[in-house]
């Protein structure tokens, strides 16, 4: 088995990689030029632009945001040619509706987190264990408590990102339910988020702290 | 007898007209005077309003700032040919930024061919797809 030291030294052009930014967000990342100290690579879906070097850390171009190599497993050819065409399609802009995404993209795009997190370079397991934290903390407040698509007022999926690393934190000193319950009030207080979303912060806190107990 | 009365007539006449343009006279004056002040400052030069005659020094040569307009809702969905502009929810917000197009959330499931799939696999694939600054 190779060193993570080992594993990033050989990436190369064309390398379909995988990265967490430290909000916990995934990238599907296509590397697009390399050489001995670097690597510049995509993220598929949005085309936004990485600068990496050598030991796996990286900024986005775009806003500087932190991201980190955590696995640089193969994809099996197959899912490999659809990311690749699915990027080419990206890069193009399409129109409606050309840009509508086939079955096997929409498979793609939902399973490639478990395939990478399933296979990690060495000593990358605390940092994918905080990100499934972050995306599950940050599901929940958008699924479940404030759903993005509730009839009326819906929440954005993006709704609560600048606080989700923040409740993480907060559930991890083991928090109680009270303090659960006004820190989501809170946040709500400062999306402008309606009063039956206030509400069910109570209920909400009651499944956070269920969520905690899962994590143990 | 008549005449004299005639001539009184005619006198009263007179002294109404003299009274009539003798207050026109004095609103005439008081106008002007209104509008002639010895002590009337003027706009200095180098400024929008220099040389008129102005009620406060003070006032010259400021812009008149107006209140900043308070943005009450998120940025206009773009809308896309067969989303929104359709009949969907056009004019909400555009909370997705999706191939370089400002979407709202049905258009945004409805250009990614995404309104079938189950909620939660909708969040999902639609966080991939978020504006740069977020996603």
């Amino acid at each position: 088995m190779m060193s993570r030291f080992q594993a990033l030294q050989a990436i190369v052009t064309g390398d379909l990689i995988y990265g967490l930014r430290d909000d916990g967000r995934t990238d599907l990342l296509l590397v697009y030029d390399a050489n001995a100290t670097s690597f510049w690579a995509r993220n598929i879906p949005n085309e936004t632009t990485y600068k990496f070097d050598r030991d796996g850390e990286g900024r986005r171009i775009e806003d500087d945001r932190k991201c980190t190599i955590v696995s640089t497993a193969v994809l099996p050819p197959e899912q490999y040619q659809v990311a690749i065409a699915l990027d080419r399609r990206m890069g193009s802009k399409p129109e409606y509706p050309d840009s509508r995404l086939t079955e096997d993209e929409i498979q793609l795009i939902l399973t490639y987190a478990r395939f990478f997190e399933e296979r990690l370079l060495q000593g990358m397991e605390a940092l994918v264990k905080r990100s499934q934290k972050l995306r599950a903390v940050g599901s929940f407040l958008t699924l479940e408590w404030d759903p993005f698509n509730a009839p009326e007022n819906p929440s954005s999926v993006f709704e609560y990102d600048d606080y989700v690393s923040d409740l993480l934190a907060l559930l991890d000193t083991h928090a109680s339910e009270s303090e659960v319950s006004r820190f989501l009030r809170m946040i709500a207080g400062l999306r402008g988020r309606p009063p039956d979303v206030v509400e069910r912060a109570e209920a909400a806190a009651v499944g956070l702290l269920r969520l905690r107990q899962a994590w143990l | 007898m008549i005449r004299i009365a005639e001539r009184a007539l005619k006198a009263l006449g007179y002294e109404i007209r003299l009274a009539t343009l003798s207050l026109k006279l004095d609103v005439m004056i008081a106008g002007l005077e209104r509008r002639c002040r010895p002590d009337q400052p003027r706009a200095p030069k180098g400024t929008p309003e220099g040389g008129q005659w102005i009620n406060d020094l003070s006032v010259v040569g400021q812009v008149q700032v107006e209140p900043e307009p308070v943005q009450v809702a998120g940025p206009r969905c773009d809308g896309f040919s067969g989303g929104c502009s359709m009949g969907g929810s056009f004019g909400t917000t555009g909370m997705y930024t999706i191939q370089g197009k400002r979407l709202c959330r049905s258009c945004a499931l409805k250009i990614l061919g995404i309104e079938e799939l189950p909620h939660i696999e909708q969040q999902e694939t639609l966080g991939h797809f978020g504006p740069k600054g977020q996603q």
